[in-house]
């Protein structure tokens, strides 16, 4: 049964720790709400104003009034062809345009095609700029006889505001960074300072050491949740559907996943340096890339799905869209919770073991 | 060798090197005493070049410190606390570094520490991880990296602390073999045994100079019998004085 | 030259440490390797496996044939909910992301030709999910609507003439669309930015902490000197590591270089002065490695969100876009992209060079003017 008086012990150390060394507190505090901040501002997945090349071969009424189709929506901004002949290629080069649209001499008479060609070096983009030229070509043509009628409803973000999709994520995010890093080198530090020598000496057991090392980072990693959670709303006016208890109690097990994550890391490194590069290699790109923040998880191929299930963000995500979004309640979210006890619970115990294990 | 005149630091209000003025000479063993804080390790510092004075001068070997101090940099072999070594090369790795910052050829660096380096055996660990070396086997090899490019003046920041007697006896005869070749050598150190070693020493306390001399003149004229009785006398005198 | 001679030293010394330690192998090599691989293909911006439900209650052949025609390839998996089930619950429960809800006498209506609709649900947290899946329900519905009237299943009222108008879009440079051809790049831009900027930052803490930097600031070595044998060993490991990216990315991910690889080497080396300079100003201004950690940290997270990795750097704010003219990554992440996918030469990306090349020099100088060589 682990001593709690010397759990306590280890934990005010590393207090100490945390509150000495200011720059990293302020680091903790200010970075989160500056990428909230910038991220929230900056991304906006719809593409509007996409410089489009025009050659009008037709130069009649049609031909005018299809590019007038293309300059009224705010998809597209018309970009004159300075050059005789029309090459996309050089143009995409010089980036002059993302998309370039010939119309054939004939066009409205006996040509009904017009050429659209897109700079498809950014896929997505290119995917975006097809559907929108897809869309003015269809509404040109004029309403199509009697057909199936489709009453679109989108729900919890009718407006389909980037910032409700990216903020919640940014939390699952910015979290999982922080515990990680900070957890990571705590032990490795220790062990290059010298000072583990000193604390193996004490009657101290493996579980005492990790548990008190742990426990101060979970009430910073709250506070700093509670913080993007805060600014996130107020600036972007995401709501905020569900209970804040269950917000509390789901964002704890995160957290105290996260930092069962760097724990595990820093019992594998030797060195601080490797510990802090681990700790970053296995949250920065995982978490952007794979929990399902960026990119669906259904649209990958299903080896990596069933990795995605090892990434701790890929709960939370859930967790916090479906509470900020949809007002999901334990119910919804049991799954995805236990997921995350089993997952803190599992490397908790590896790290033991193998901090038991680089001791003896 | 080296000389300093009304040679001050302030660190903010606080004075931690007051007025010292020091002339050593070549081949001179040159020990600072005092307790922790009394200013040896910032005189030391500034005597290297790693810290600016506030004010007073210092020249080495005839070169102003201010003026020169890469060309003094070249004069001056350093051996601090920490033994700085990097733990993942190995023993003759180091060395190999250290020769190349210095631009003496590696050849001619081994010529220049071998005898040392016989002295405190050390040539069976050369290719061994300087990290996994016993710390009596770290500060020797410490001692000897600061000789690569065999420099004149020698700065030993509490070499001998944390090492068993015998050890500290063999550096003493190192050190005594350098200052022989007409090296000085400037010690810091809290044992006082071995401030007998010492051709003359400075006692400090809170930056000041309280007494500076040859050990066996400080020890009749403080009517001490030991180089410790010496210290505590002229330490207690001084607090006497300032009250 | 006698600094040559220094600068060599350290470059020994930075090489020995690191190639020594299996552990900083794996960190800079094998860590990024496994994080390409698995990024690369998990990567996709295309929307597959649309969680799909109907709500049929029209129940007639009809609107059997409409849901029959959604189970088509991989856009859309259908999933089975019970018969009095509510779209909304569906899609807050997690089972569904659409919900086509068939309204009773929809076949009549519509195979009388009269107007007929259907609702569609969706799930409105994934802004680009739910506008593909529209789009895509769309689709379906067209493409159904188009057989019934080959078929002549339907009674089509007399229409007008209407103009005719067809598209026809050819991607260039990417025919297939492959995502990959986008995100590769990028991935490998990210990887060599966080390992450049981590082993620069940790580097000059490190000696500090050892106290091997107070041994060397003893030494004659100069600051500049002292630097450079910082830069150069991590120049070269970074790009050694950009070498192993480059050939994962074209044997695992067929991805072949359109352009110059000299062009793309001169490119990641100014680059790299940005990001090694950057490293080794947060070095000299941290007391300990943590705190280099998190600096760099700091930094190298709002390099990435703002690069256009993720969004491409026009849908930005006009403010934020101005601050991301300020981002070296966002740059070099261009000229990547450039040179695989379109071969664009040293002439077209000229803008480029003379940012990347003038941050680099700017950065680096910095850093060497805020390092003293006194304590």
């Amino acid at each position: 049964m682990p001593n709690l008086s010397r759990i306590h012990a280890i934990a005010q150390k590393e207090v100490f720790h945390i509150l000495r060394d200011s720059r990293t507190l302020v680091i903790i505090i200010l970075m989160p709400l500056l990428q909230l901040i910038i991220f929230g501002y900056a991304m906006n997945m719809e593409l509007r104003q996409v410089p489009l090349v025009v050659q009008d071969n037709a130069l009649n009424g049609a031909s005018r009034a299809l590019i007038d189709a293309f300059i009224h929506t705010d998809y597209f901004q018309v970009v004159p062809l300075a050059a005789k002949q029309l090459e996309p290629k050089s143009i995409f080069q010089t980036r002059k345009a993302q998309a370039t649209l010939s119309i054939p001499k004939d066009f409205g008479n006996s040509e009904t095609a017009v050429y659209l060609e897109i700079d498809a070096s950014d896929p997505n983009s290119a995917q975006l700029i097809q559907n929108y030229a897809t869309g003015i070509v269809g509404s040109f043509r004029g309403s199509v006889a009697a057909g199936i009628d489709l009453r679109p409803l989108i729900l919890y973000n009718p407006d389909m505001k980037s910032s409700f999709f990216f903020v919640p994520g940014l939390i699952a995010m910015i979290l999982v960074m922080i515990c990680a890093l900070l957890t990571s080198i705590s032990i490795s530090r220790e062990k290059e300072m010298g000072s583990m020598e000193q604390i193996l000496v004490s009657p101290v057991s493996a579980s005492e050491i990790l548990l008190g090392k742990v426990l101060p980072y979970i009430l910073l990693g709250l506070l700093d949740a509670l913080l993007i959670l805060g600014v996130g709303m107020l600036l972007f006016q995401v709501p905020f559907r569900g209970e804040f208890v269950v917000f509390l109690l789901f964002t704890f097990l995160y957290v105290l996943t996260s930092l069962c994550l760097g724990l595990l890391v820093s019992t594998v490194a030797k060195t601080q340096q490797a510990a802090m590069m681990m700790a970053l290699g296995i949250t920065l790109l995982p978490t952007l890339l794979l929990s399902g923040y960026m990119f669906p998880i259904s649209s990958m191929p299903p080896v990596l799905q069933k990795l995605t299930l090892v990434i701790p963000a890929r709960y939370y995500l859930q967790i916090i869209r479906g509470i900020m979004l949809k007002g999901n309640g334990v119910q919804h979210l049991f799954q995805a919770g236990l997921s995350l006890v089993i997952m803190s619970a599992v490397m908790l115990l590896v790290a033991a073991r193998r901090f038991k294990l680089r001791l003896s | 060798m080296i000389h300093t005149r009304d040679l001050v630091k302030e660190f903010g209000s606080f004075r931690a090197v007051d007025n010292i003025n020091l002339d050593i000479a070549k081949g001179e063993i040159f020990g600072f005493l005092g307790a922790n804080g009394a200013g040896k390790t910032t005189t030391i510092r500034m005597l290297c070049g790693l810290l600016l004075p506030s004010s007073g001068s210092i020249t080495v070997d005839g070169l102003d410190i201010a003026k020169h101090s890469e060309g003094v940099k070249h004069k001056i072999g350093y051996m601090s606390q920490k033994f700085s070594l990097y733990p993942d090369l190995k023993a003759i790795e180091n060395l190999e570094f250290y020769a190349g910052i210095y631009q003496v050829p590696f050849k001619k660096a081994l010529a220049n520490i071998r005898d040392v380096m016989d002295q405190f055996g050390l040539t069976d660990i050369l290719s061994s991880s300087t990290g996994a070396l016993p710390m009596g086997y770290k500060q020797r090899l410490s001692l000897v990296a600061a000789l690569v490019h065999d420099p004149p003046l020698v700065f030993l920041d509490e070499p001998t602390s944390g090492v068993d007697p015998q050890a500290r006896r063999e550096f003493w005869q190192v050190i005594n073999d350098l200052a022989q070749t007409g090296k000085s050598v400037i010690v810091s150190t809290h044992f006082m045994d071995e401030a007998e070693y010492c051709h003359r020493v400075i006692v400090m306390q809170d930056g000041r100079e309280v007494v500076l001399g040859k050990p066996a003149e400080l020890k009749d004229q403080h009517q001490a019998g030991s180089m410790q009785e010496l210290f505590l006398r002229v330490l207690g005198e001084n607090n006497a004085k300032s009250v | 030259m006698k600094s040559l001679r220094v600068i060599s030293s350290f470059i020994k010394k930075e090489f020995r440490q690191i190639v020594r330690s299996r552990e900083m192998l794996i960190v800079l090599f094998g860590l990024p390797a496994v994080q390409l691989l698995v990024m690369g293909f998990a990567v996709s911006n295309e929307v597959k496996n649309l969680r799909l439900a109907f709500l049929d209650y029209d129940r007639s052949s009809s609107s059997r044939a409409l849901v029959q025609s959604f189970d088509t390839a991989d856009r859309f998996k259908i999933v089975p909910v019970e018969q009095d089930a509510r779209a909304e619950d569906l899609i807050s429960s997690w089972r569904a992301q659409i919900v086509v809800v068939i309204p009773p006498g929809f076949s009549k209506d519509y195979l009388s030709g009269k107007e007929s609709s259907l609702q569609l649900v969706v799930d409105g947290i994934d802004g680009n999910s739910a506008a593909v899946a529209n789009a895509y329900v769309a689709g379906v519905l067209g493409e159904f609507h188009r057989r019934n009237l080959q078929e002549k299943r339907i009674r089509t009222p007399l229409s007008k003439p209407i103009a005719e108008v067809e598209l026809i879009s050819r991607m260039s440079f990417n025919p297939d669309l492959k995502s990959s051809v986008n995100t590769i790049p990028g991935i490998i831009a990210v990887l060599v930015t966080v390992t450049s900027m981590m082993l620069s930052a940790i580097s000059l803490v490190k000696e500090k902490e050892l106290g091997t930097l107070e041994q060397l600031l003893v030494t004659p070595v100069k600051k500049q000197q002292l630097m450079a044998g910082k830069l150069v060993p991590y120049l070269i490991i970074t790009l050694a590591q950009l070498q192993v990216a480059i050939v994962m990315a074209g044997l695992i991910f067929k991805l072949q270089l359109a352009g110059s690889y000299w062009l793309l080497m001169l490119f990641s080396g100014i680059y790299l002065f940005t990001t090694l300079g950057l490293g080794i100003l947060i070095s000299t201004k941290v007391g300990t490695q943590q705190q280099a950690m998190f600096f760099s940290w700091f930094i190298m997270v709002i390099f990435i969100l703002l690069s256009g990795f993720f969004v491409p750097v026009r849908n930005m704010p006009p403010a934020i876009q101005w601050i991301s003219y300020f981002n070296p990554l966002s740059h070099y992440m261009t000229v990547l992209r450039e040179i695989v996918i379109k071969g664009s030469n040293l002439a077209q990306l000229a803008k480029e060079f003379w940012i990347l090349l003038s941050s680099g020099l700017i950065i680096f100088s910095i850093s060497v003017i805020s390092f003293r060589k006194r304590i």
